[in-house]
């Protein structure tokens, strides 16, 4: 313990060591402006590195890239590439519209991986919250025809590894909230079909990509049981997929340092979140 | 103009108590916001002089569920000026009332992934607030004190697998114990 407490302090005194290049607002589909820019963090190694897409949340309706930024420094600073998208928020980011261009985000980043510094085969996808839906049905339907994006960068290769934080992944089951409702376009029995194709626990087969899933006990928003029916279905196609579920963690507020104090966070800023993803990673994506 | 208009406030607070304190001395407390994440923390302050007193500390969580288990080991310490010695609510006089602090907290946590026990890693989480609260007493006996703080988090992976992260964000404190 005493030679960790060694590391960690020698770890603080060469913080800010090996800042990131940040590139902002580059554009992976022109045609819808700023909703489809995304935020590159490139490290200073050079050479092919495993890369992690972030996809921000805030109910398909709110939120920014920049959401993810000190997550994004972090993953560069250890040696990842890291992109935070944007991607068309409702209105105008109804289903399948959102999907689509988070499918375009990752073909572009596929596609461009040489001028980025990118090993395209070792692209994992992250996100939160609205993004952990977005990014949990890329892992599933990433191929699927009717999500394909029509943008220049094509249809996108299956991801690495996936990683939805507190994300849903069957929306028919909350098909009551209006939130849900307003990135559907419509009621569950008005669009039924449409609603199994943006559930990505409908969309499973065998041969998906690894997936980590976190989840909050204390989630009144997020869909906290999901998490394991998704974790369960995955399993039961053969695929590989864990849970952590944190107790006491809430959609937007976590126990701190001092587990008495409540912060405002999301998931997958806990330290236990922190190191259960840098383990996920260094298996599925590999170490920089 | 705002940051003056506190300022003013803060030493007319300050200026409303006489200089000895006349509560007691001691208090003993617990986080209840730290069972919700199956943790206890318990901390006892002292009342040093000049309206100055100091807490330590000792927490533990075992967070982690589903296909892991985490244990994190806590220690936190704080350093509070009180602007007023005294509870305006039931008109208690000593470590009572508003106060500013300081506090720097050190978190270590382990994780094992469950299904082959096989150990993920460990974590430290350093953190250093500046935290405004308020001390309620009641029954001469027992205190209630919620706080808010901004805090300075880094976050850093004993096996270096990730670097080391900082940020900043805000915190919401509450504590129940006892002044003896």
């Amino acid at each position: 313990m005493w030679r960790g407490a060694g590391l960690a302090l020698a770890s603080l005194v060469s913080l800010g060591c090996g800042a990131p290049t940040e590139i902002e607002d580059v554009p992976y589909d022109s045609r819808y402006g700023d909703s489809t820019q995304l935020d590159l963090y490139l490290p200073n190694e050079s050479g092919p590195q495993p890369a992690i897409m972030l996809i921000h949340g805030g109910a398909w309706r709110f939120g920014d890239k920049r959401h993810f930024d000190n997550a994004a420094r972090r993953f560069a600073r250890s040696g990842y590439v890291a992109a935070s998208i944007n991607y068309r928020l409702v209105p105008g980011g109804e289903f399948p519209n959102a999907p689509r261009d988070t499918a375009c985000a990752l073909a572009f980043l596929q596609k461009n991986a040489d001028e980025y510094g990118i090993d395209p085969k070792r692209i994992a996808v992250m996100g939160y919250s609205a993004g952990g839906h977005l990014a949990s049905l890329l892992g599933v339907a990433y191929d699927t025809p009717s999500l394909a994006p029509d943008c220049s960068s094509g249809r996108p290769e299956r991801p690495a590894a996936v990683i939805p934080g507190a994300g849903a992944h069957d929306l028919r089951d909350r098909a009551d909230a209006r939130w849900i409702q307003d990135f559907m376009g419509g009621t569950l029995g008005e669009l039924p079909d449409e609603y199994e194709q943006a559930s990505p626990i409908a969309q499973i087969d065998a041969d998906e990509p690894p997936y980590l899933l976190v989840s909050g006990g204390g989630d009144w928003i997020g869909a906290t049981e999901q998490s394991r029916w998704m974790r369960d279905a995955l399993r039961a196609q053969g695929n590989e997929a864990d849970e952590l579920r944190l107790a006491g963690g809430g959609h937007l507020l976590q126990p701190g340092a001092d587990p008495g104090e409540l912060q405002i966070e999301v998931l997958l800023e806990t330290p236990e979140a922190w190191l259960v993803i840098a383990d996920f990673l260094a298996r599925h994506i590999g170490e920089p | 103009m705002k940051g003056g208009r506190l300022v003013a406030v803060l030493l007319l607070l300050a200026g409303a108590a006489g200089a000895q304190p006349k509560g007691k001395r001691n208090a003993v407390s617990h986080k209840p916001f730290a069972l919700a994440s199956s943790g206890v923390v318990v901390q006892y302050e002292r009342y040093l002089a000049e309206r100055w007193s100091a807490l330590a500390g000792l927490g533990a969580r075992r967070a982690a569920r589903e296909d892991f288990r985490s244990v994190t080991l806590s220690f936190v310490s704080e350093g509070r000026f009180w602007l007023s010695r005294r509870d305006w609510a039931s008109d208690y006089r000593g470590m009572a009332g508003p106060y500013l602090s300081v506090a720097a907290d050190a978190a270590r946590t382990r994780v094992t992934y469950v299904p082959t026990d096989r150990d993920v890693g460990a974590a430290w989480r350093i953190q250093e607030s500046l935290r405004f609260g308020n001390r309620f007493v009641i029954w001469n006996l027992q205190e209630i004190t919620p706080a808010a703080s901004l805090d300075v988090i880094h976050d850093i992976d004993e096996q270096g697998r990730l670097a080391p992260g900082t940020r900043t964000t805000l915190g919401l404190d509450f504590t129940v114990g006892w002044v003896f």
